[in-house]
């Protein structure tokens, strides 16, 4: 499989927490405003590239029984720096995504990527995978924090959307309103997959025929 | 006595730590199978999370707090807490071989997932002591398995259900049921602060 | 062939996550310090920059301290010298004067 197939796989066909319920926790209980939803997409994006590219790049120093708690470390020591560089960065926004920075550690979609993935795979592959990963978990936070926060408090990253009075829904805020979304959400992705997955299968059907016929 | 028993029903009843703060889903949607195997797959976490809070406290109280080292919080606890994960799959498996053995790339979902973790971290940030953390942890553990038992019946039912649309049907269903369930959950918490106080 | 003893089976593999968490702990440390190091600069850089404007505004007050004394100097010595100038013309009036009355005074005396 060509290395940028990793990439493009994670964010529909494979989406980590669309298809494989892999990061609900966060992408639910964040996503109550955009800038948080951003925020905490980023950060897990980051802490995906800058733990996996150390572990594919040492794996062949690094001996079986140490693997997993070496990746634990190394996935910690990222996850603190990260989180130092955010609330001396931006405070505010850090104040309001609280303990689920230090969640990113604990965060099925790193665990796997960096021990199922990163062990066993060369540079580049693993690259393409954790950029994948994370843009796909944090375009699914994006839209989330979007959603939500336009529907819920009419506001968008802080800046007032409508002019006049809106009808407001304060259930889109609420936990059940996110996994509401979520499932939406996922349900809408799998619809896509399904079509996208009979289109190609038409396509080679076609071809099959074809070259039938023409042999 | 009374505070301890009233902080172990908030956690379960007012801030069930799946239901309310979103911290235990994944395990919830992707674990939970039989009702049996869901309430043992909940004791384990229970004890994951008492097993995490008992490393994780004293650690911030007598090294971290007192020489200002606050940012290596994350840097200590996240080891700590897989270590007590570690150390609660391992016993399971030698003690139910043929149960817990097919766990595989799972176990940290058992061990590790965020409600673990967020526990031990909530402890330090609502600054409890030691047993008030040690009870709050028992606490959340129990409301995490009664969650997940009741998730199972509600999973049994759509599997068996046969008038889900196409794109509804596995992951999406679940969360939708979690939804339900979270906001059947909001109800039961109102009620419950009210007996409380 | 002889067993491998607890030393050589889990040294290396200890070793390597001794190491790895000490470096890890540096790399934290590390950020730490420069993120001060950083934050503080920034609040140096922002006294300096209070300090020029303070100076700067000092200056200015001085300036103009110096010009107003200067012009006022000015204006003391011009009023003083309009002064004497006065002076100077009443007394030439009233020379002027007491000419006219020896003058008329002696128009009468004639008559």
């Amino acid at each position: 499989m060509s290395d940028h197939k990793f990439f493009t796989k994670k964010i529909l066909r494979e989406n980590p927490v669309l298809v494989m319920a892999a990061g609900v926790c966060p992408a639910v209980a964040v996503t109550e405003s955009a800038s948080s939803g951003l925020l905490l997409g980023c950060g897990t994006l980051l802490v995906l590239l800058l733990s996996s590219l150390p572990v594919t790049l040492m794996k062949s120093i690094i001996p079986e029984k140490a693997a997993c708690a070496s990746h634990i470390i190394i996935i910690a020591a990222i996850t603190a720096v990260i989180q130092m560089i955010f609330s001396s960065w931006l405070p505010q926004v850090t104040e309001e995504v609280g303990i689920f920075i230090p969640l990113i550690a604990v965060n099925c979609i790193v665990i796997e990527s960096v021990n199922g993935f990163a062990r066993n795979n060369p540079v580049l592959p693993t690259l393409f995978n954790g950029l994948g990963t994370g843009t796909g978990f944090l375009l699914v936070l994006l839209l989330m924090g979007s959603i939500r926060e336009s529907m819920g408090e009419g506001t968008l990253f802080g800046y007032p959307l409508f002019a006049g009075d809106m009808p407001l829904m304060p259930f889109a805020v609420l936990l059940p309103g996110g996994f509401f979304l979520l499932s939406l959400l996922a349900a809408l992705n799998k619809h896509i997959n399904r079509k996208i997955r009979q289109k190609e299968k038409n396509m080679t059907k076609n071809d099959r025929e074809e070259g039938k016929i023409s042999s | 006595m009374k505070e301890i028993i009233i902080i172990m029903m908030t956690m379960v009843l007012l801030d069930n730590i799946v239901l309310a703060k979103a911290l235990g889903a994944c395990p919830l949607i992707k674990l939970s199978a039989s009702a049996g195997r869901s309430a043992a797959v909940g004791l384990a976490v229970t004890f994951a999370m008492i097993g995490a809070t008992l490393l994780t406290w004293p650690v911030d109280r007598y090294w971290l707090s007192p020489f200002d080292l606050e940012y290596f919080r994350i840097f200590l606890f996240i080891p700590l807490i897989f270590l007590a994960g570690y150390l609660v799959t391992a016993v399971l498996k030698k003690a139910a071989p043929s149960y817990w053995g097919s766990m595989g790339c799972t176990g940290h979902l058992i061990s590790a997932n965020c409600a673990v973790a967020g526990i031990a971290f909530i402890n330090i940030d609502q600054g409890l002591t030691y047993f008030e953390a040690v009870y709050s942890a028992l606490g959340a553990g129990l409301g995490f398995t009664g969650a997940m038992v009741i998730f199972a019946g509600m999973k049994y039912k759509i599997d068996n259900a046969n008038n889900i649309p196409e794109a509804f049907r596995g992951i999406p269903a679940y969360i939708m049921a979690l939804a339900i369930l979270s906001m059947v959950f909001i109800g039961v918490s109102q009620a419950a602060s009210a007996f409380i106080s | 062939m002889k067993e491998k003893s607890f030393f050589d089976k889990y040294m290396v593999s200890l070793a390597v996550i001794i190491c790895f968490f000490v470096v890890s702990a540096g790399v934290v440390f590390g950020t730490h310090k420069l993120l001060e190091y950083a934050a503080l600069q920034k609040v140096v850089k922002e006294k300096e920059r209070t300090e020029k404007i303070i100076c700067r505004n000092s200056l200015l007050l001085l300036k103009q301290h110096v010009f107003f004394s200067e012009n006022s100097e000015k204006a003391i010595k011009a009023a003083k010298e309009k002064e004497e100038q006065d002076k100077e013309k009443d007394k030439e009036k009233k020379g002027e004067d007491k000419k006219k009355e020896d003058n008329k005074d002696k128009d009468k005396d004639n008559e």
